[in-house]
């Protein structure tokens, strides 16, 4: 067997890559989950030792737990030994300038109106750093406006080293270790996440989503996210990017908390574009994610806003525990599946607290063959006098071999509870069709239009550059869904 | 639970001994398969999705017979009659038929009523597929009906006719600590026309099971009226379940109306499997004290072109507990499917409590699907308008909470039935009812 030089190039290529992965394993442990890989973790961030018996204990649950099998999904079990549990961010290679970058990753930037600058970023382009748009220098800014508000804004991991107190007396109150099997997971487990307080009395200078799309984008896989707004406090947190991740994981189990005392608000609005797997429904993310957040004092108000159109499973309920008086809690979802992608999203309002309301508004589009169900419960507990709660879920069926499902559940215990729950199923009609475009608009724009009129009551709640984003990104996810 | 099944096997085991011989192959193949069923399943328990809100604890902590003789025909029943009801009716005392309470003439124009315990082997021939078919038990409950499968009502009715009196079947429970276990049959013809109406009761503070299965069939163009009358003593169970099979063009309308039991459960499951076939259900439930009432509907649209509406409405007081459970499942060819289901509660009492779940599954696009339900009081404004003419605030309360309700009843085509059932929930909700002036 002879060996030409042409033969040798494209193996020479790959020894470079195997070479700069191999750079990194250093970082990451082998796959599997026991005892010692936990340690290990809790070790390399330098954790204190209760920090550690607290992920040993959630290890321990979830042990003992078995993968939730209620909800209407449909996917293969996931190999928790199959997983590596600890990897230091990976380094993306650094790109010279965007005409390297996949032009098909581009035309979506393009489409979503992302500045040329903040394109550059999120492909992973060498930014100069006198570049107008310096993500560093305007990162610090930012850094030094919060700390100036006394607002605490920092990676778990760092707040666990800087104000280990804080974390203690709040890390796992709203979703403890033993909540449910993803969630033990996460506590075991957890690489890293954020960490935000806000003092008593303050607004919060800024949308901190602002700086977390400047700062960081890498969101780990098992993300762990705590937010403590103390009394007459403001947050508006936004979590995720409507452009499209390609994440090498395939198994996400986040968990946030939020934690609103007296006359607090938090704001927590998700947009979600994991990668859903292609049209045949093979890859993508499963996203396994349980998000809670408590009312802890009177006049207490948290609010989730969601846009999920990523992920191949979406397993997802934002809930909120309205434990003080005159609570409010909200809750905001457009979720779209298309091709294969299933979604069983949804959320928990418990009223504990006496005048507590809740509102619930969740738009379901299915297209392709994509199942998407609402589940939501709504629970009036006896102490809860004049609970309110209004529900309305409403599906958009686009293609016959999708599925639109509800699965609402109430149980009210107080008899001054004004419980409502509605829901429609529709398809976007030809009727309407038509009349766009005769009007000389595309089918494409119609249909997009349509959806966008179909969700608006849900991209109100989002800030406002997000909202624009958003409905164009609806736009991009249904493409080639219609005719 | 292994105690509570063996004691029904035992006693399956003793009383097929005894009838195997006099019945047909395949009833007794139906009796064995449903009997491995039960073996296997037992009796459901909270952590079955369908039930997590209905703790049968009360059920499976009893051990009760199951009645396999005859009827004595002594008992005086005239307490449960309904005077002005004129009807064919078919008693059944303890799960067995008794001919001396029956008002069955010898032949009924058109309709062919029977008792499934006293079938002979020429009757056998001749039953309905609805009977003669591969059971399908979902749960403990039927799977124990179907293997005992000792009695119940065989109606069928022929193509192109109409029943002119309405079937009225009553079950009856008078002994202490008996589970009666009737199976039923309807089967309608080609474009005909029956009403039925199912009632049971039981003699005041006994204790005992009522674990009835009804399968129904409707062919082309037909049409049932079917009432569930559900007023048991508070001390008794009753479970129900109901399979409706609907083919093309025929309609089923269903009301369950549920004022007595201590426990309930309606299992209803309506088949639309042809095109043009339409379901109405309606259900109603006034109770108070400990009762328990769980309805289960799940309404399936396998063709295109059908329809369901579907309503049901109550009222809770003192301890009770409801629990709906609503779903609609629209199959992929079921385009131009048509849908509407809702559930309407008013909870008077600081102890009762209502669980509610309307589900949609819908996997055809062309559809028109709506759900609500509703937990909430009487609205301020039509309180303020009763006061207004002069309605002190207790009574304005009752009539309008009678009124919430009563919508249901007026849908009761049936009138000796509606009147006797409304002349009841009015003395309810309207004179007796003390606990709302507290609330």
């Amino acid at each position: 067997m002879t060996t030409t030089e042409s033969d040798l190039v494209p193996l020479l290529k790959r020894d470079y890559k195997e070479g700069f992965i191999t750079d990194i394993d250093s970082e990451t442990l082998p796959p599997g989950l026991d005892e010692d890989v936990i340690r290990t973790i809790s070790a390399k961030k330098n954790e204190p030792e209760w920090m550690l018996e607290w992920r040993l204990e959630g290890y321990k649950r979830w042990l003992e737990m078995a993968p939730p099998e209620w909800a209407h999904l449909h996917h293969p079990p996931v190999d928790f030994q199959d997983i590596s549990y600890f990897s230091a961010p990976k380094q993306k290679p650094l790109l010279d300038s965007l005409d390297e970058v996949d032009p098909k990753l581009l035309e979506t930037y393009e489409k979503l109106g992302i500045p040329i600058d903040e394109q550059k970023m999120l492909a992973g382009v060498k930014v100069a750093v006198d570049a107008v748009f310096d993500s560093v220098s305007v990162a610090t800014t930012f850094k030094e406006t919060l700390l100036e508000a006394g607002v605490i804004f920092c990676p778990i991991s760092e707040a666990l080293q800087e104000y280990p107190e804080l974390i203690k007396q709040y890390l796992g109150t709203v979703v403890p270790p033993s909540d449910n099997y993803y969630a033990a997971l996460n506590s075991a487990v957890f690489s890293d996440g954020s960490f935000v307080f806000i003092p008593k009395g303050v607004r919060c200078p800024m949308e901190l989503s602002t700086y977390f799309r400047i700062n960081e984008m890498n969101t780990g896989q098992f993300e762990r996210t705590l937010i403590v707004a103390e009394d007459d406090s403001y947050v508006s947190y936004l979590e995720g990017c409507t452009a499209p991740m390609r994440d090498e994981n395939q198994l996400h189990a986040a968990v946030v908390e939020l934690v609103a005392m007296k006359g607090a608000e938090i704001k927590y609005s998700t947009v979600q574009n994991w990668y859903p797997g292609d049209e045949d429904g093979k890859g993508g993310i499963y996203n396994f994610v349980t998000k809670r957040g408590a009312c802890r004092g009177q006049g207490a108000k948290i609010s989730w806003t969601q846009v999920e159109t990523g992920s191949a499973i979406t397993w997802k309920y934002p809930s909120v525990l309205l434990e003080g008086d005159d609570t409010v809690g909200e809750f905001y979802s457009v979720a779209l599946t298309n091709n294969y992608q299933q979604a069983d999203t949804g959320t928990k309002m418990v009223h504990i607290g006496k005048n507590s309301k809740s509102t619930i508004i969740s738009k379901g589009i299915s297209a392709g063959k994509g199942q998407n169900a609402y589940r939501g419960l709504v629970k009036i507990l006896k102490g809860a006098e004049n609970a309110r709660n209004y529900s309305q879920c409403d599906s958009l069926l686009m293609g016959d071999k999708c599925g639109a499902h509800t699965f609402p559940y109430m149980e009210v215990k107080n008899p001054s509870a004004i419980v409502e729950h509605e829901a429609t199923t529709s398809r976007i009609g030809e009727d309407q069709l038509f009349y766009c475009r005769q009007r000389g608009m595309s089918e494409e724009d119609a249909v997009s239009m349509i959806v966008n009129g179909f969700c608006k009551e849900v991209f109100k709640e989002l800030p406002m550059e997000f909202a624009v984003e958003a409905q164009k990104l609806l736009g991009i996810s249904l493409e080639g869904s219609v005719g | 639970m292994t105690d509570i099944i063996d004691h029904y096997v035992d006693q399956y085991i003793a009383d097929s001994a005894r009838t195997s011989a006099s019945l047909p192959d395949w009833l007794c193949a139906q009796k064995e398969s449903a009997i491995s069923q039960f073996k296997e399943s037992g009796f459901p328990t909270l952590k079955d999705e369908d039930w997590r809100y209905t703790s049968l604890k009360s059920v499976v902590s009893k051990f009760f017979e199951v009645k396999v003789d005859e009827t004595s025909g002594s008992a005086d029943l005239s307490e449960f009659l309904i005077s002005e009801l004129d009807s064919y009716r078919m008693v059944f005392i303890d799960g067995r038929f008794s001919q001396q309470h029956s008002n069955l003439p010898d032949a009924v124009t058109g309709g062919d009523i029977t008792a499934l315990g006293s079938m002979t082997t020429a009757e056998f021939e001749h039953a309905p597929q609805a009977l003669t078919q591969d059971q399908t038990t979902k749960h403990g409950f039927s799977a124990l009906n179907v293997a005992f499968s000792s009695d119940g009502y065989v109606i069928q009715v022929a193509d192109n006719t109409k029943l002119d009196k309405p079937v009225e079947i009553l079950f009856v429970s008078l002994s202490e600590n008996t589970a009666a276990l009737p199976r039923n049959v309807i089967q309608m013809g080609n474009y005909s026309q029956a009403e039925l109406i199912e009632r049971h009761v039981s003699k005041n503070g006994l204790s005992a099971l009522n674990n009835s299965t009804c399968q129904v069939d409707i062919a082309e163009g037909g049409k049932l009226d079917y009432y569930l009358v559900e007023t048991m003593s508070n001390s008794a169970t009753q479970v129900t379940s109901l399979n409706a099979e609907l083919a093309k063009d025929s309609t089923f309308s269903c009301r369950t109306l549920t004022l007595g039991g201590g426990l309930v459960r309606n299992n209803l499951t309506v088949s639309l499997n042809q095109p043009g076939a339409h379901c109405d259900m309606l259900g109603l439930y006034s109770i108070a004290g400990k009762q328990h009432v769980d309805n289960h509907t799940n309404v399936i649209h396998a063709a295109p072109h059908c329809t369901s509406n579907e309503l049901y409405k109550g009222v809770l007081d003192q301890r009770s507990r409801a629990v709906f459970h609503g779903r609609i499942k629209v199959e992929q060819d079921a385009q131009k499917t048509d849908a509407v289901q809702s559930n309407n509660n008013l909870l008077l009492s600081a102890n009762a409590e209502i669980d509610t779940k309307p589900q949609l599954e819908i996997y055809a696009d062309d559809v028109k699907c709506a759900h609500g339900a509703t937990v909430g009081q009487i609205d301020e404004t039509s309180l303020f308008y009763l006061r207004s003419r002069g309605i002190d605030e207790t009574d304005a309360r009752s009539l309008l909470t009678f009124a919430f309700v009563n919508d249901v009843m007026e849908q009761v085509e049936v009138e000796a039935l509606r009147e006797s059932l409304s002349t009841e929930l009015a003395a309810r909700l309207i004179d007796e009812n003390v606990s709302l002036s507290v609330s």
